[in-house]
């Protein structure tokens, strides 16, 4: 075979290679905007919100899961409590002891960008941190029961 | 006057000196990437279990072929200690992969619980770990037969995941790495980050069989919620694996796999 057509198989090649590498492994960001985890409280479980407004409840009580989407009103409701400096000022009064929403019925352990932590909602005395716990809980609540 | 903290050493990896390892950074909240670290995503609860020693770092450093051209600046090469730089983040997630679930990970792949061998096989499959400032994913693999592979970490995967969800991700990356593994568009998330189904999670020219990269971030999940050593996770953290394995259940497979995870991390069916 002439240097010329090795050549243009090894460029051919390269470029297949080139056009299979640039589609590999584009991990996407995720689209979770939050998930709420209760663990000791029935029903135990975890709500996780996608940024389209779905949202899939597990639940570990009784070993069930559903989905469904959130009302608009729901969404823009959390998007106003996930945005900063709101959400900043929730994770500032995590609970210390990350066990604690193991034990503590009104214990809730949030996931967000900010990364997860235990919050206690009777613990912050700042009305709008406590108005963001209770939102969350009350969407738990809300979402654990309802079904599509 | 500061010091350097570095000097390089045989084979060409850096060493850190006593000062960096032993002085809290004085800019531990400092900034890459225009983005200020969280305090709720666990760093501070992994770095003091490997307290960055230097026999850890080579290790990490050779096995993932890490450059100091990807990583210099605010990435961290300068500051490999400070939990705030990118570098220092996915060091935290590599001794999760390593040491969340074993104190000897092994090579050998038949141990059905992947926490025994997700560092070492993440290690052989990912031809270089990158670091960079872009924001259009977590992570991107590239592989191709004679160019340049690499994986390259992203900001999302620096300042919007815990040090575990980085731990599932260098994973996930290793698997599209290890048999060209790709993905689809056809699930919730979409947009080329969908898995076909549980068994059978690769598609493209030359790809591999079998699970793909969203079955490998669930295993990892799973088995680290369940498994992990005493020290390596409290109920927070378990809380936080759990969801992220359910939440790739449920978006990121085209066919359902029809089962979750309960708060402890085992799976129960659903459909």
């Amino acid at each position: 075979m002439r240097s010329a057509e090795l050549l243009a198989l090894f460029l051919a090649a390269e470029a297949l290679a080139f056009v299979q590498g640039c589609a590999a492994g584009q991990d996407k960001k995720s689209r979770e905007l939050v998930a709420v985890t209760r663990l000791a409280r029935t029903p135990a479980g975890s709500l996780s919100v996608s940024d389209d407004g779905r949202y899939e409840f597990v639940n570990f009580t009784t070993k069930r899961e559903h989905d469904g989407r959130l009302s608009s009103s729901e969404l823009e409701s959390l998007n106003r409590h996930l945005a900063s400096p709101r959400i900043d000022a929730v994770y500032e009064t995590r609970d210390p002891d990350p066990a604690r929403c193991e034990r503590e019925e009104a214990g809730l352990v949030l996931h967000s960008r900010l990364g997860a932590a235990c919050f206690v909602a009777t613990n912050p005395v700042d009305p709008a941190v406590r108005e963001s716990l209770e939102f969350f809980a009350t969407l738990f609540g809300t979402k654990a029961t309802e079904r599509r | 006057m500061k010091q350097s903290t570095r000097h390089v050493i045989a084979g060409g990896f850096f060493a850190l000196s006593l000062a960096a390892a032993l002085t809290p950074a004085s800019d531990a909240r400092a900034q890459a990437c225009g983005r200020t670290a969280s305090s709720s995503q666990f760093d501070s609860f992994y770095a003091p279990l490997w307290s960055c020693q230097q026999a850890r770092v080579d290790d990490m450093w050779s096995r993932f072929d890490f450059d100091e051209e990807d990583w210099d600046g605010a990435m961290g090469f300068d500051d490999p200690c400070n939990d705030a730089r990118p570098l220092k983040r996915t060091f935290n997630a590599l001794q999760v992969l390593a040491y969340g679930v074993t104190t000897s990970p092994t090579c050998s792949t038949s141990n059905a619980n992947v926490g025994h061998w997700a560092y070492c096989f993440s290690g052989n499959a990912i031809d270089e770990l990158d670091g960079s400032c872009a924001t259009d994913a977590r992570a991107t693999t590239v592989t191709a037969a004679v160019l340049d592979n690499y994986t390259e970490l992203k900001t999302p995967f620096f300042y919007d995941e815990t040090v575990v969800q980085r731990a599932g991700t260098i994973f996930h990356e290793a698997r599209h790495a290890h048999g060209w593994c790709r993905h689809t568009d056809g699930c919730l998330d979409g947009s080329g980050s969908c898995d076909p189904n549980w068994n059978s999670g690769c598609v493209g020219v030359g790809s591999g069989s079998g699970p793909g990269a969203n079955a490998y971030s669930v295993r990892f999940m799973s088995w680290f919620a369940t498994t992990a050593r005493a020290g390596w996770i409290n109920a927070t953290i378990r809380a936080n694996a759990v969801a992220e394995g359910n939440h790739f259940l449920s978006r990121r497979f085209e066919t359902d796999p029809c089962f979750r995870l309960d708060s402890n991390g085992f799976s129960f069916k659903t459909c």
